[in-house]
């Protein structure tokens, strides 16, 4: 089914022909646009060069322009469907995938996407005021460009508790509005996304590595047996690909300038020169790595089991997996501390499955350590980039007792007290780049600690006028 | 490596994918398209894309197509035939255009039926 745009909530899931989820979503869209003028994006515009979903083929789907951010075209967009489509694991596996909520699964499902569409809004109200210190008018462009596709995504998640839960999914859809990232009474539901993201940096390492992470865990709900629930995770995957490409590039160009102004003043100490140094760089990575993993989960986790036995949530690349995808008799080895040594217990791989997806993640992570380290290479110095130990710095799971250094030593909390600050960003070192955080927003220009992109968005150049301000 | 196009790309180059990439880093060859080691985000845009299946991450290539993992990075890394120099990384293969010409191990596939 193509997209509907003469509907007042765009959608290729026939809206028009089921009156009361009609209505009732009608009914919620003012509430998201409240929350969007509250806690959206704070620097006023009149319009910005954005991407709008307009189809969810294989055809291309996406078209450009400029459009008041208000007036963006939030929408509920499917994938395909495959009327084919067999459940690819658990106990149930072989089974035709369902259009509706089993009852034994309905808690579950709920709470799977509550957690989900939870993460969307989130990340809109911790970049809320970033829009003040774009370094460029592309960037902010693009700092947009994933504001308004995080609101879409939280459109798609409400759409699923709308048409699938009854009142309970009413109730959470409006909870979602109400909870706050970084709210005291009423935080978002996972740690990651109640952090600041005060600055440039925190915002190209959060959509590195945090919207990384989504990209994983939207995988695994691409292989639910909930058919809805994995079309809908389908098509957001096509979107999240932009955040990451701004995560991965972004960091590129911080490194790049870092990298030229320390080859430039032979000093790594590039502070004075309008620079974000390359061991403060090193922290902001161990720090927002870090806390990305423990969106994971624990190690071990029998709900992690549960969901996959029952095929809600599957592993990544299910299908393509060449085992039983059912999992009673595999085995897995999780790594941990045991008598203050690192080592790893071989546990049922059904337990293992948070273990499995973080494997994954850290591979994707490594790569980005590859590309930027290339960029150092390049520009012929030494200094190498890494990505910490996984137990450094966790607060869930089963490193978040011990105390682990970036190289992996077990160590106690008194050398982690007189250590941690050259792991993780101190104040000093937030001030230093919140410093750097000036507007520039004439076309074509760009901050000092930052090296341009090397194209524009959808072939502009990057002198193109992205943003226009009210 | 990120991403990488295996050998049931070869003589089908569907290019779906090439309209997926958010970085343009798919280059066209003569009977095969190749991903960029350098230019691949690792976002996964154009795996699902693939209407034959060519596409994995490095890390989950078929062993029957392991081969073709080092040939991604021998596409752009080394002189190919009539070329002066390698493809390298240029930035986006829409301003390069068709390359035209394959790596020797794509070359020397024997075409189907």
């Amino acid at each position: 089914m193509s997209i509907d745009y003469s509907e007042k909530i765009p959608n290729n899931v026939d809206l028009a022909g089921d009156r009361k989820l009609q209505r009732a979503l009608e009914s919620w869209q003012p509430n998201f646009l409240n929350w969007w003028k509250t806690m959206g994006p704070a620097v006023p515009t009149e319009d910005v060069y954005l991407r709008t979903a307009v189809a969810v083929g294989r055809e291309g789907w996406a078209h450009f322009d400029h459009v008041a951010m208000e007036e963006y075209r939030w929408g509920v967009f499917l994938a395909e469907r495959n009327t084919d489509r067999k459940i690819a694991f658990g106990e149930q596996k072989g089974q035709p995938v369902w259009q509706q909520v089993p009852g034994e699964y309905r808690a579950d499902l709920q709470r799977l996407i509550v957690i989900q569409g939870d993460t969307e809004p989130a990340s809109v109200e911790q970049q809320r005021r970033l829009g003040e210190t774009a370094p460029s008018l592309y960037d902010l462009r693009n700092l947009f460009q994933v504001n308004v596709e995080e609101g879409r995504h939280l459109w798609a998640m409400v759409y699923l508790l709308h048409a699938f839960f009854g009142r309970n999914g009413r109730d959470e859809a409006e909870a979602l509005l109400q909870r706050n990232s970084g709210d005291l009474d009423s935080p978002r539901i996972l740690g990651a996304f109640n952090e600041e993201t005060p600055d440039w940096l925190s915002f190209f390492m959060f959509t590195y590595f945090t919207d990384r992470d989504g990209k994983y865990q939207l995988g695994t709900l691409k292989e639910s047996a909930f058919d809805p629930l994995s079309r809908t995770c389908e098509f957001m995957l096509k979107e999240e690909s932009h955040h990451m490409f701004v995560g991965t590039t972004g960091v590129d160009r911080v490194v790049t300038r870092a990298a030229e102004l320390t080859r430039q003043y032979d000093t790594e100490e590039i502070g004075p020169h309008g620079g974000i140094p390359l061991d403060v760089i090193q922290k902001y990575i161990n720090f927002h790595y870090s806390v990305s993993l423990d969106l994971f989960g624990s190690e071990q986790s029998t709900n992690a089991a549960n969901y996959f036995t029952a095929g809600l949530k599957g592993r990544w690349q299910e299908e393509r997996r060449k085992d039983d995808h059912v999992l009673t008799e595999n085995s897995a080895h999780i790594d941990l501390v045991r008598d203050g040594v690192l080592t790893q217990d071989e546990v049922p791989a059904l337990l293992a499955l948070n273990s499995d997806l973080r494997t994954e993640y850290i591979a994707d992570c490594e790569n980005g350590l590859k590309r930027w380290n290339r960029v150092l290479e390049n520009a012929g110095l030494d200094r190498r980039l890494y990505l910490p130990h996984l137990g450094f710095n966790r607060g869930v799971g089963l490193f978040s007792e011990h105390h682990i250094t970036p190289k992996g030593d077990v160590v106690g909390p008194d050398v982690w007290e007189a250590k941690k600050d050259c792991w993780l960003p101190t104040e000093a070192d937030k001030t230093h780049v919140r410093s750097l955080m000036k507007p520039v927003y004439e076309p074509g220009k760009i901050a000092s600690w930052i090296a341009p992109p090397t194209k524009g968005i959808n072939d502009e150049p990057f002198e193109y006028e992205y943003v226009h301000f009210s | 490596m990120p991403y990488v196009i295996a050998e049931p790309c070869i003589d089908v180059m569907d290019r779906s994918c090439v309209d997926e990439c958010p970085v343009d880093c798919i280059y066209e060859g003569s009977r095969k398209l190749y991903i960029s080691p350098v230019e691949c985000i690792d976002c996964g845009a154009c795996e699902p894309v693939c209407p034959v299946e060519a596409i994995s991450q490095d890390r989950a290539v078929d062993p029957d197509f392991e081969a073709h993992v080092a040939d991604n990075a021998t596409f752009f890394d080394s002189v190919l035939p009539g070329r002066d120099e390698p493809v390298g990384a240029p930035g986006g293969a829409m301003g390069v255009g068709a390359v035209g010409v394959d790596t020797e191990l794509v070359a020397q596939h024997e075409a189907a039926g």
